[in-house]
């Protein structure tokens, strides 16, 4: 055995990290393993697709009517068929799916706008602003929603800017709990303390520290909270309340497919497939981004 | 400015936590967490708080660095009170002079930001750094504490505990503040990495001339790197004197008995050694026992002892203890 | 002591754990021995695998993420990591026992001290209700709790911390256990309790004749009731002596460390003699000598893994400088280093 004395250098230890994971890889890894939430991916991507590029190629808009071809199965020329004025459903059903999506890009920004800032506000501050504010929440949580939209409905007149204005006074609630109970929580972290001691700003502690940490539940949220919207803007169409004719709603497609419901059931099977798909498929995803994002599970 | 004035003074520190009340509003349920707390802390010195689960030292504390409003009482930071100056909005400079390290390296560093954005918070805060300088300075400090400065882009979440420590310390430094609370920056982490903490603490207050409240419970820690220790018990100082004395000559028994339970890496001293048992367990701080908060576990308690709160009386600045036997009326 | 029998016997005890980043492992060839009654500490840091060592003799180390792939452990005639869950089960809460760090989280919260207490005797003694409660309160006195009856009827979070502790001890004692692992008992409590619970500890053991290994980070709770000590490092033992020895004179430069990070008070330096650096990793377990980046006398030899050499009668050590041809310097090293 050899027992001379090793040099330093030799002897280096280099400084070991495991492999680096950031937040966003690792929870896009957790994601791609669960099926239903790819699932759920895939078919808003193609419902997106669908709703951009779908009209473009489509020979015709959604008011053409041909009323020689009404009521037409689906066939070669029109995939979906056509409805009783002969317009093309397939063209239609595309047209609905830019009202829905729309839909839920502006409830969702109208959570994140005003249902993180209130959350936020009344989770920092605490005391009696806290108290003022939840109870406010509590108050406009007590009616139910679907109620609520279709009152506001009644008092503005039907029209798409109607139903987001409607949507949009009352559907941060859920949104501004959530980040209120995350706000609570975090406040009392030590790294939350030690940014107080340095002397961060309210600003700074709410904006860089505790709502960057609460964006797990935040994006859950919001995207559980799209198949909502989505169907309420459709019911609201369906019983004459929303976007009006000739105006391709999905709901207005059902609400027509309904009177037809018993020759032609192929008029309301595309819209009725279409908002399950969609409402599916924001479920699925969101179940999957809510495990995906969950601090605990991560190895 | 008088030399000699401490850099931090405690007078009469009070900080209670009421945890029930009656419908008016009244206090029905109250923590007496901090009872009349009263001491001094020099320039470049370092003062060792000591005391079990529930006596009030991380209150102390808190309360010092401003967390806490005082129930009662006052801190001063070179003869300005601390409560006062922190609302006046536009301080900032006073913020950045009492900082403090936290306990735990798990979730005292935001595990959102790198290492290198968390070292150049306090610079941006107080606007130390220009957005030129700022990159070489946070390696600087990274460097300071022991750290490699290539990883200034990495995640807490990839660092072992005591380098997330030294993460923590770094950010601390990087605010040039001249007082630190430190909250048992050591407790969390294993024993050799306790000892290079320890050492850096130490390294860190000769060359750049801190001043520490050293918050633990390991009294042979405290011990090691502190002039001055204090001795505190649900809620109120027991015993304040340097740390020699305090090992050698313990004279309240609650400190006799504290030093006696501490187990010794010596087998032979172990087998041989009188352990001095205290009965009971230490009472709630919402009921604390009238008169001196010991008399109910110490073996020495007289009639005076239930009925009149010693305080604490001795050389000030030598040793001094809040005891009746030692100190009779 | 010269009559002892071995209770405990571990044979190249090898523990992995599959990960998302490889797979770590946790016991390179643990080897140790066990006499009935006797107490013995297992001192290391964080990931040294002084717990891992414990579940796994114990038989609950999770499945799938860990495995215990090769190694035995016999006790009573029996290798404990061949036992069906069945036979597992059987044994524990019954001739081999544990006991866990936080009092607090290793209680049940909605079921009373009482109810908790008493499982142990219906469920490997088969005894009535009634007499399992005279034998709870029993045991609750056996491990000083006055007022047993009260307590039995209280739930855990109106017990302090201590005393939770002490239950623990109770509930581990029931059915009279030859073997009893106890995981840092101490760690999450204060000194004076500490002080208390190590006591009892030294008690039980001397009335009851059960063997305890206790495992912890804390030296002096080593050196206040441990009869023999097993330093840990990086999945493997690294030192195994009898408490004096151990302290007074280290074969390891580990051990060595250790004892010099802990403040002495006869230590008049200013600074601690902190080891540097950190602990290997053990997704990638060095070749040779684990410490070595860390180690003040590695030599050229060092870059082999060294096997456990025999320093005395019950002392070995895992490191070169007491291989039998090393030169006297190297025997000497380590006795300058605890004289200083």
């Amino acid at each position: 055995m050899d027992f001379t004395r090793l040099k330093p250098s030799e002897t280096k230890q280099h400084l070991y990290l495991r492999p680096h994971v950031g937040f966003r890889q690792d929870a896009w890894l957790r994601l791609k393993k669960n099926r239903a939430a790819m699932a759920g991916l895939t078919i808003i991507l193609i419902i997106s697709l669908l709703a951009l590029f779908g009209p473009m190629f489509s020979p015709y808009s959604y008011s053409d009517q041909t009323l020689a071809k009404a009521n037409q199965p689906p066939s070669a020329s029109n995939w979906f068929g056509t409805d009783n004025l002969g317009r093309d459903l397939a063209t239609r059903v595309c047209y609905g799916a830019r009202i829905s999506l729309s839909i839920g890009i502006v409830a969702s920004l109208i959570n994140l706008g005003i249902g993180v800032l209130y959350g936020g506000i009344a989770g920092y501050f605490g005391g009696r602003i806290d108290s003022v504010m939840m109870r406010i929440v509590d108050v406009l949580y007590g009616i139910p929603l679907l109620l609520y939209v279709i009152l506001l409905m009644v008092v503005l007149k039907p029209g798409l800017l109607n139903v987001f204005i409607a949507l949009g006074l009352v559907y941060w609630l859920r949104m501004a709990r959530i980040v209120r109970a995350q706000v609570l929580g975090l406040k009392e972290l030590e790294y939350v303390l030690a940014a107080r001691v340095l002397g961060a700003t309210p600003w700074r502690l709410i904006f860089g520290h505790l709502l960057p940490n609460s964006l797990g539940p935040i994006i859950v949220t919001l995207t559980l909270s799209i198949p909502e919207a989505i169907f309420i803007e459709a019911f609201l169409s369906f019983i004459g309340l929303g976007v009006s004719a000739p105006m391709a709603s999905w709901g207005v497609l059902a609400s027509e497919g309904v009177v037809t419901l018993r020759s032609y059931p192929f008029q309301l099977l595309w819209p009725a497939v279409a908002i399950s798909l969609t409402m599916l498929g924001f479920n699925f995803l969101g179940d999957g981004l809510r495990d995906a994002l969950d601090p605990r599970m991560r190895r | 400015m008088n030399t000699n004035q401490p850099l931090l003074e405690v007078q009469n520190l009070s900080r209670h936590f009421v945890i029930r009340r009656s419908w008016n509003g009244r206090p029905l349920k109250t923590v007496r967490a901090v009872d009349n707390v009263s001491f001094s802390i020099q320039r470049g010195e370092t003062l060792g708080l000591v005391g079990e689960t529930g006596c009030g030292k991380s209150t102390v504390g808190r309360t010092i660095v401003g967390l806490y409003e005082p129930t009662a009482g006052i801190v001063m930071l070179d003869g300005v009170n601390i409560h006062s100056a922190l609302h006046t909005s536009g301080n900032k400079d006073f913020r950045r002079r009492l900082q403090m390290i936290f306990q735990d390296p798990y979730s005292s560093l935001d595990p959102r930001m790198t290492v290198g954005d968390i070292v150049g918070e306090p610079l941006e805060i107080h606007q130390l750094a220009t957005p030129g300088e700022r990159r070489s300075r946070i390696e600087e400090l990274l460097q300071q504490v022991g750290l490699d400065p290539e990883h200034s882009g990495r995640y807490p979440h990839e660092f072992s505990g005591g380098q997330r420590q030294r993460v923590g310390i770094a950010r601390t430094l990087a605010a040039q503040p001249d007082f630190i609370v430190c909250d048992e920056p050591i407790s969390a982490l294993d024993v050799s990495i306790q000892a290079q903490i320890i050492n850096l603490m130490q390294d860190l207050q000769e060359k750049i001339g801190l001043t520490y409240l050293f918050i633990a419970h390991d009294l042979s820690m405290v011990r090691h790197l502190s002039h001055r220790i204090a001795v505190m018990y649900l809620g109120s100082l027991v015993e304040v004197t340097d740390s020699a004395s305090l090992f050698n000559d313990p004279q309240h028994p609650y400190t006799q008995a504290l030093l006696s339970a501490i187990p010794l890496p010596d087998p032979v001293l172990e087998a041989s050694r009188e352990r001095i048992f205290m009965p009971g367990e230490v009472p709630s701080p919402i009921n604390p026992p009238s008169g001196c908060r010991f008399h109910t576990r110490c073996k020495y308690s007289m009639p005076v002892c239930s009925e009149i709160t010693p305080q604490l009386t001795g050389s000030v600045g030598r040793h001094e203890t809040a005891c009746h036997l030692v100190h009779p009326l | 002591m010269c009559l002892s029998t071995i209770l405990l016997s571990v044979k190249n005890l090898h523990v992995r754990f599959r990960t998302y980043a490889g797979v770590v492992h946790a016991l390179r060839g643990v080897d140790f021995e066990l006499s009935v009654g006797e107490i013995i500490g297992i001192v290391g840091e964080s990931g040294c695998g002084k717990s891992v060592t414990a579940s796994a003799i114990m038989g609950i180390i999770p499945s799938p993420p860990g495995e215990v792939f090769a190694g035995q452990a016999w006790f009573e005639g029996r290798d404990l990591l061949k036992l069906s869950e069945a036979e597992s089960r059987s044994l524990r809460g019954n001739a081999l026992s544990m006991i866990f760090q936080d009092p607090m989280t290793s209680l049940n919260p909605v079921l009373t001290i009482g109810t908790q207490l008493t499982e142990p005797f219906t469920e490997h003694q088969s005894l009535s209700n009634t007499e399992a409660r005279q034998r709870a309160a029993e045991l609750l006195r056996l491990v000083g709790i006055s007022d047993s009856e009260t307590r039995l009827n209280q739930y855990p979070h109106q017990l302090s911390g201590g005393m939770r502790q002490r239950v623990m001890i109770a509930m581990s004692l029931a059915c009279n256990p030859k073997l009893l692992f106890a995981d840092e008992p101490t760690t999450a409590l204060d000194v004076t309790v500490q002080a208390q619970i190590l006591d009892l500890l030294k008690r039980l053991n001397l009335e009851l004749n059960t063997a305890m290994v206790l495992i912890t980070h804390d030296l002096g709770v080593v050196a206040s009731i441990c009869q023999r000590v097993l330093v840990m490092y990086a999945g493997q033992i690294v030192e195994s002596a009898p408490v004096q020895a151990l302290f007074s004179e280290p074969r390891h430069p580990y051990s060595l460390g250790l004892l010099q990070s802990v403040p002495n008070p006869d230590y008049k330096g200013k600074k601690l003699l902190a080891i540097e650096g950190h602990p290997p990793d053990l997704l990638l377990p060095p070749d040779g000598c684990a410490f070595l980046p860390r180690c003040r006398y590695s030599m050229q030899a060092c870059l082999e893994t060294p096997p456990m050499f025999s320093v005395s009668t019950g002392h070995k050590a895992r490191c070169w400088l007491n291989h039998p041809d090393a030169p006297s310097a190297c025997h000497e090293v380590l006795k300058v280093a605890v004289a200083t």
